[in-house]
């Protein structure tokens, strides 16, 4: 009998409780994403320190290496466009830039196609990454055709090109817009 | 009144009098328009009693034949005798809408029909060696062979800018942060 009674209490407690944590743990989620994207972001400056190091000190190997590990962090969600992703897409067009320079050295052909394969995915990674319009993604485009143009693939190479126009002039537009406003 | 309209009474009047039977189809002799009216006239006239067959065959061939007197008139010849033409006419009126077309896809960055291979070229090769001014500057960094001109502001020094502003940011952000601990006792959520 007092069970009946105390089982319908016991559930409205649960669904009270249920309904005050939710609130709570989604500010804890919000609060665990921040502190793990400041984690990321501090990493990603600690990296670009001393990548910025190496290539003062002609440590093209160390300079990459670092770049490596910015384009490796993982960056949690909802923080598109923030400064740490800028980091990282940018980390993607200087890795991938000097990828392509190594390539455009390089003599034998299989290798030289392997580091412009890879270049290509750095800046195809990149540009999932880097915002609709901005000028690093002009940048991505520029060197993604460039790094097509380099393998041969022409129609490719052109639509990366065109793409890249199409976000400079959307730049400038808002550019005049700022001058104007 | 002039002569030919004179003639052409004296004509009409001669005919007139052939169809009624007040004269002769051989008063037409020596005119074979008047002659071929005269005939065609009587004929119409009379009718060909039970030979259609046969009314049939003149009223194509009296048919033809004021088609070819009109056009001689008017000094046209019918499209249908001359196929060359209406190919020639075909082709200009092609000429015509397809020649500004072409014209147009002459000059660089209009293309209306898509690319040609030599402009395809041309383009890759515009865009590219705008690219390749910036990928000097990273060289320039890299093989420290020559200074880049700090005076130039490309994409690569504003990503040196970039990391910089990011950099200091988070310097500010970090000791904002410890302030806030400080004064609350790190008990901030």
């Amino acid at each position: 009998m007092r069970s009946r009674i105390l089982a319908p209490r016991a559930a409205l407690l649960v669904c009270l409780a249920a309904l005050l944590a939710a609130p709570v743990s989604a500010q804890a989620q919000k609060a665990d994403a921040k502190k793990q994207y400041e984690l990321a972001l501090d990493q990603a400056i600690i990296h670009y320190e001393q990548f910025k190091i190496h290539l003062e000190n002609k440590e093209n190997a160390k300079a990459m290496k670092e770049l490596r590990s910015i384009v490796d962090i993982e960056f949690p969600d909802g923080y598109e466009g923030s400064d740490g992703v800028l980091l990282q897409v940018d980390a993607h067009i200087l890795l991938g830039e000097m990828i392509v320079e190594n390539a455009s050295k390089e003599k034998d052909a299989k290798k030289k196609a392997a580091l412009i394969d890879d270049a290509v995915g750095l800046f195809r990674q990149g540009l999932l990454k880097a915002p609709a319009v901005h000028e690093l993604t002009y940048q991505l485009y520029m060197d993604l055709g460039h790094a097509y143009k380099m393998a041969g693939k022409k129609d490719d190479a052109l639509k990366a090109f065109e793409n890249a126009q199409k976000i400079n002039k959307k730049l400038q537009e808002a550019q005049k817009q700022n001058k104007s406003g | 009144m002039t002569m030919d309209e004179n003639q052409e009474q004296k004509l009409a009047a001669l005919l007139s009098d052939i169809v009624d039977g007040r004269a002769g189809m051989d008063s037409a002799a020596g005119e074979p328009e008047l002659l071929d009216a005269a005939v065609a006239a009587n004929v119409l006239r009379q009718g060909f009693g039970d030979e259609p067959a046969l009314a049939a065959s003149f009223d194509a061939r009296l048919r033809e034949r004021l088609v070819a007197q009109t056009a001689a008139r008017a000094k046209i010849v019918p499209m249908h005798r001359r196929p060359w033409l209406r190919g020639a006419l075909a082709a200009a009126l092609i000429m015509l809408i397809v020649g500004p077309f072409w014209l147009f896809s002459r000059h660089a960055g209009v293309d209306p029909f898509g690319d040609d291979e030599s402009m395809q070229l041309q383009r890759l090769e515009y865009y590219d060696n705008k690219y390749e001014s910036r990928l000097n500057q990273l060289r320039e960094r890299i093989d420290r062979s020559a200074e880049p001109d700090i005076m130039v502001r490309t994409s690569l020094s504003r990503s040196d800018e970039r990391f910089e502003n990011i950099r200091q940011k988070r310097q500010n952000e970090r000791r904002m942060q410890r302030v806030r601990e400080y004064t609350t006792g790190g008990n901030e959520l």
